[in-house]
């Protein structure tokens, strides 16, 4: 093994360059942390009941499309965010399914994948009966 | 101006060259790129320069666009709009700028299979084909960043699929989904953080990295045809003996190739403006596809089952595409014969051929998928496999 810190000068070069890595680290962490995003709480939002057309009301909850779907089972909310690859899916009257415009996903009215590539079925969100509305919240 | 105003620029050049010594500099320059090329360099050696010309003009059009563009959600679709509709000439500096992406993308596709084809990125250029494999992928970044801008349905949802295709690499995909993003989903600070990746540091990550790329390439000289073990032994400057020197005669079929790109992407761009579509709302609209040059991963990733032992397949496949794509990056280190000669090097190009033929077919499938074609009076329509239906 070499010896440590035979002379000034490598002992200096050595404080320097561990001086600047330390230096470059710190705001390295302080640049990489700032720039996370911050996550938001779960919002809520109110579906006015009269808002239903075909047993379906659109809405939008945190800048993403959500809706309340009215099953025998009573009513259901849900992420319309295709849990591919985000694209909006279609609720389709006729065929009582969600279908995804971008690579042929089909879901169910329970949110169950029936075709194509969605790993999972929609995400459910919570539902509140407030009267004449719902509140979703997620 | 007349001999007087000669005579003053005169006494400036020789008060800047007490100062700055230019003269002497330029001197030893031109000297040190008059030296010669190989002997085997010709047109295809040009497409590098191209690329680079083309550059410079995606910079100028990028700054005029950057001064009417606002990144927002709520101004970003109207002030494109503003650009196309009312700023002077504003419609065909946006298309010059639309069409300067995709001439740099097939300009430098191009330039890597030239540099695969002959070589040279052997020993001991490896490090410049590195260089440039990142210098191509950034130039993808820089494309894929550009498109969400004008906060288009297309471009919005374009922007929505592709960074899904991010969160779901294995790992590190969520968080780096969470970095471009800003958030869960495609939102204003979307729009802020790939503006900023766009004009400011993609660019200049890539100036960095191209100034690298250039110096090396100065410094090694292009490669010869003789393999990598003649090229040690007799030394660059001896394969290059009766070559044609660079400076004045290569770097003029570089400026005539590039000169005749300008002027392909200037009669493209008037001719064929690019069209701005509806802002994007929250419904998707049907029929979202990629540029051409992400088709074949757009379709690839098609055909991946929905779950492969519960995990979603689509993370097999990001992982296949990453190693694809650092293989790509790390060539010089995997293709590792001493020859340079296309003629002796056949399983290197049957095993590029094979890649090129995949890349083509899934791009074809790609551009077909839930389309429809007309050809000698027969109507075919096409699933998302791209089957005829
Ligand atoms: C903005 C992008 C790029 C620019 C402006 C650029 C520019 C250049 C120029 C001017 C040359 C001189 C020879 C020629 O023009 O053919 C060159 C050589 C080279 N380039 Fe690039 N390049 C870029 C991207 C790439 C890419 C994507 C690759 C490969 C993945 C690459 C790999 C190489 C290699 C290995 C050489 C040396 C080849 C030899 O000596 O034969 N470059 N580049
Ligand atoms: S995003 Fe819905 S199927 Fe791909």
């Amino acid at each position: 093994m070499p010896e440590p810190f035979t002379n000034r000068r490598d002992f200096l070069n050595l404080a320097l360059g561990a001086w600047a890595a330390a230096a470059a680290g710190g705001v390295a962490g302080v640049l990489g942390a700032s720039a996370l995003p911050v996550h938001e709480p779960p919002q809520t939002v109110k579906v006015q009941k009269s808002d239903l057309k075909d047993g379906i009301a659109l809405a939008e909850l945190g800048g993403s499309p959500v809706a309340v779907l009215v099953t025998p089972a009573g009513p259901v909310a849900f992420s319309l965010s295709c849990t591919h690859a985000r694209c909006t899916v279609r609720w389709d009257p006729a065929a009582r399914g969600f279908a995804c415009p971008c690579h042929g996903g089909k879901f169910d009215a329970e949110g169950r994948v029936l075709a194509g590539p969605p790993p999972a079925p929609l995400r459910r969100l919570d539902l509140k009966d407030a009267g004449d509305a719902w509140e979703i919240t997620g | 101006m007349g001999d007087h105003g000669l005579s003053l620029l005169g006494a400036l050049a020789d008060a800047l060259d007490r100062r700055l010594g230019w003269r002497e500099r330029r001197a030893r320059a031109i000297a040190d790129l008059s030296r010669p090329v190989p002997p085997h360099v010709g047109w295809a050696y040009t497409l590098g320069s191209t690329a680079l010309a083309l550059l410079v003009l995606q910079i100028a059009t990028g700054i005029a666009l950057a001064l009417h563009y606002q990144p927002t959600p709520e101004a970003a679709h109207a002030s494109v709009a503003h650009i196309q509709d009312r700023v002077r000439l504003g419609w065909l500096v946006r298309s010059a700028h639309a069409w300067g992406a995709h001439f740099l993308v097939a300009l430098l596709l191009a330039h890597a299979a030239r540099v695969f084809l002959t070589g040279g990125h052997k020993k001991p250029r490896e490090l410049t084909w590195v260089l440039g494999a990142k210098l191509l992928f950034i130039t993808l970044a820089l494309a894929f960043t550009g498109q969400l801008l004008p906060w288009s349905e297309l471009s919005y949802w374009g922007a929505v699929v592709g960074l899904e295709q991010v969160r779901i690499t294995p790992a590190v995909g969520p968080a780096a989904g969470d970095l471009l993003a800003g958030g869960p989903g495609v939102g204003p600070a979307t729009l802020t953080r790939f503006y900023v990746l766009h004009i400011l540091l993609l660019p200049a990550l890539a100036a960095a990295l191209l100034a690298a790329h250039l110096a090396l390439v100065r410094r090694l000289g292009i490669a010869p045809l003789a393999s990598t073990a003649e090229e040690d032994a007799q030394g660059h400057d001896a394969l290059c003996a009766g070559g044609d020197p660079y400076v004045p005669h290569h770097i003029l079929k570089e400026a005539a190739v590039a000169i005749v790109a300008a002027a392909a992407l200037v009669t493209a761009a008037a001719l064929w403006p690019p069209e701005l579509g509806a802002r994007a709302g929250r419904t998707t609209p049907p029929g979202i596809r990629p540029e051409w040059y992400f088709l074949a991963v757009y379709q690839y990733l098609k055909y991946w089952p929905s779950t492969i032992f519960g995990v979603p397949g689509e993370k097999f496949a990001v992982c296949l595409l990453i190693a694809a794509t650092t293989a790509f990056a790390a060539l010089p280190f995997l293709d590792r014969s001493p020859e340079r000669r296309p003629a002796r090097r056949k399983l290197a190009l049957a095993v590029a051929g094979c890649f090129l033929f995949a890349w083509t077919a899934l791009t074809l499938l790609g551009s077909l998928s839930e389309n429809e074609l007309s050809l000698f009076g027969h109507h075919w329509r096409f699933d998302t496999y791209g089957r005829p239906k």
